[in-house]
């Protein structure tokens, strides 16, 4: 396929697609589907690749890509700036912090000839290394950087529709676009091939993020019946909180229930968020003042031990 | 792992008065430390905006929605329904271009039904709206930002200045300062606070201490303020407690005069020099 001179049909692929491009393509000159996406008018000399200084950067006004973000005025952000911040240094800061230091790799004592260029050895009473936890300033309050939502179907391998649905799904509760996840390997005992598209995958950050928290605080989770909140078990160790939301629950988010119709079959989906706390209890501690409920007792804390 | 989680979490609940206050535990003695209480009540609406702000917001929104792509309908509606039948129906539809007319807007730009030089209005047909869309569909129309209590200038309301951060401050001996209570034997610091909030106030209050260890150290040497790096004998020290308002109300038995103020009504009231000793506590916002 591959011919070192531009043929004529791989120049027709760089093409840009637009639907008066059919006909160059030579395909019919009609296109099915709608198109909703006719808002400017398409300066096509500056979209060519031969000539990159004359493209516009996407923030470009007249960049056709470009998408105006500051909208709206972002409470959950000025929230946090005026309320939550000064709060969590005075509850994290403590008099005279000294770095500690986590569980790191060790060297071999050198008593056997086959230590010599041997990688070293794993920390102590841990598998992985750990983080160091530094002292509490101003400059590393913890903050929540991203929350990511996954969406694996199990039925997406019978019948593919399904990890279609859960991607329109998710784009229909966050405002952003998903991608599509697919099956890495076989595994023949969940009849799963690779390749298959199992379901859908978004990062969410700023704005959309604030949005989706607040969706999620205000409307989704007060809703859901006899919710406990999110296990304090939950957790990695450096400050990321995770928790999942099952395909009733979904139901709540005010996109999915004004159109009950559309959505015979919801799906569930975990979220990750991704916050710049040094351990979990202080990433509780902060989504907590965003209104997620916790639940249960900590990981290697006995409740009979907390002085309150 | 777990030992280093649980050193963490011990911190954060640290309650030694030794880590409270600090090195000068033992050589002071308890009568010469007061608690003070910096009690809040943290904004109820978003800041208000300034006009800048307000058309820069207004700008990029009707921007956003002039790029937008076209109304999905085919999505919401079903082909050959009733519903998208009321639907179509309830759409103005643009003006197309005609020869030989003048457009007073401009000459129209249609591309696929939809006009490119203006945002999409979508309308949503009435019938739709009476039957299961009149709780979707309902113009949202906010309370007002400015209360009673704004209008009669109440500064005993909670319920005033709901954009900003209110601190609570009360007269002692003539003058205004935010409320302080002597420490008991074998008291913490926040329960100092918590209680003496309680005895003078009454028991209709619900706070949440924000943290155990004080906010700042104000220091008096012959009732007078000095800089808080000050050592020696006879300072008299107050730490102050930072913790927030949940709910209830500040009713004092007694014919304690108090006031919730925001920042610059603050510095109004209390003197020049202890505005200066706590100006950072307050918030701007």
């Amino acid at each position: 396929m591959f011919s070192p001179k531009p043929t004529a049909s791989l120049s027709v692929a760089a093409l840009r697609q637009f639907t008066t491009s059919a006909v160059a393509l030579g395909k019919p000159g009609c296109n099915t589907i709608k198109p909703v996406h006719h808002r400017v008018k398409i300066n096509k000399n500056k979209l060519s690749h031969r000539f990159p200084e004359l493209n516009l950067s996407k923030n470009d006004i007249r960049n056709p890509a470009f998408k105006p973000t500051s909208t709206y005025q972002d409470r959950v952000e000025e929230h946090y700036h005026n309320t939550i911040a000064s709060d969590l240094l005075l509850i994290n800061a403590q008099e005279g912090e000294f770095t500690q230091f986590g569980k790191k790799r060790r060297e071999w004592d050198g008593s056997s000839p086959y230590h010599l260029n041997r990688s070293l050895r794993k920390p102590q009473g841990s598998e992985a290394e750990t983080l160091d936890i530094k002292p509490h300033t101003a400059s590393n309050i913890p903050k929540i950087e991203a929350i990511h939502i996954n969406c694996y179907v199990e039925s997406a391998k019978d019948n593919a529709n399904h990890a279609l649905n859960s991607l329109v799904q998710i784009q229909q509760i966050t405002g952003v676009k998903p991608k599509p996840i697919f099956a890495k390997t076989n595994v023949i005992h969940w009849r799963v091939r690779a390749g298959f598209q199992m379901g859908a995958r978004v990062t969410l950050k700023g704005r959309p993020m604030n949005q989706f928290l607040s969706t999620l605080t205000d409307i989704v989770l007060p809703r859901i019946r006899e919710y406990k909140g999110i296990s304090n078990k939950s957790g990695d160790r450096t400050g990321n909180i995770q928790f999942g939301l099952t395909p009733d629950d979904i139901r709540y988010f005010p996109e999915i229930e004004s159109n009950q119709d559309l959505w015979p079959k919801t799906y569930g989906m975990h979220f990750n968020v991704v916050t710049s706390a040094q351990t979990d209890a202080e990433a509780r501690t902060l989504l907590s003042a965003y209104g997620l409920p916790f639940h249960g007792s900590e990981k290697g804390t006995k409740p009979e031990n907390i002085e309150y | 792992m777990a030992s280093r989680g649980l050193l963490t979490f011990q911190r954060c609940l640290s309650t030694s008065p030794a880590t409270t206050s600090a090195t000068s535990a033992p050589a002071v003695p308890l009568s010469t430390i007061r608690s003070t209480l910096l009690l809040t009540r943290t904004p109820v609406v978003t800041p208000e905006l300034t006009p800048f702000e307000t058309h820069f917001y207004n700008y990029q929104s009707e921007l956003e929605r002039r790029l937008m792509w076209t109304f999905p309908q085919y999505f919401y509606y079903k082909k050959g329904s009733l519903s998208e039948r009321r639907f179509v129906k309830a759409q103005k539809g643009p003006v197309s271009k005609q020869p030989g007319v003048f457009f007073k807007k401009g000459i129209p730009d249609i591309v696929h039904n939809r006009e490119r030089r203006e945002k999409q209005e979508v309308i949503i047909p009435k019938s739709e709206e009476d039957e299961s869309m009149s709780d979707f569909n309902r113009a949202v129309v906010p309370n007002s930002r400015t209360t009673k209590a704004d209008e009669d200038n109440d500064i005993k309301s909670l319920e005033r200045a709901l954009h900003r951060s209110l601190y609570l401050i009360v007269k002692e001996n003539g003058s205004w300062k935010l409320p302080s209570f002597a420490v008991e034997d074998s008291s913490n610091l926040h329960r100092a606070a918590e209680s003496g909030l309680r005895s003078l106030g009454g028991e209709q209050i619900n706070t949440w201490t924000v943290a155990r260890s004080p906010a700042a150290v104000l220091k008096y040497q012959n009732g007078k303020l000095v800089a808080p790096e000050t050592q020696g004998e006879g300072l008299q020290r107050e730490y102050v407690i930072k913790s927030r308002i949940l709910s209830g109300l500040f009713a004092p038995e007694k014919a304690t005069e108090f006031a919730w103020l925001n920042r610059e009504e603050i510095e109004q009231k209390v003197s020049p020099e202890y505005f200066q000793a706590t100006e950072f506590l307050f918030s701007k916002v």
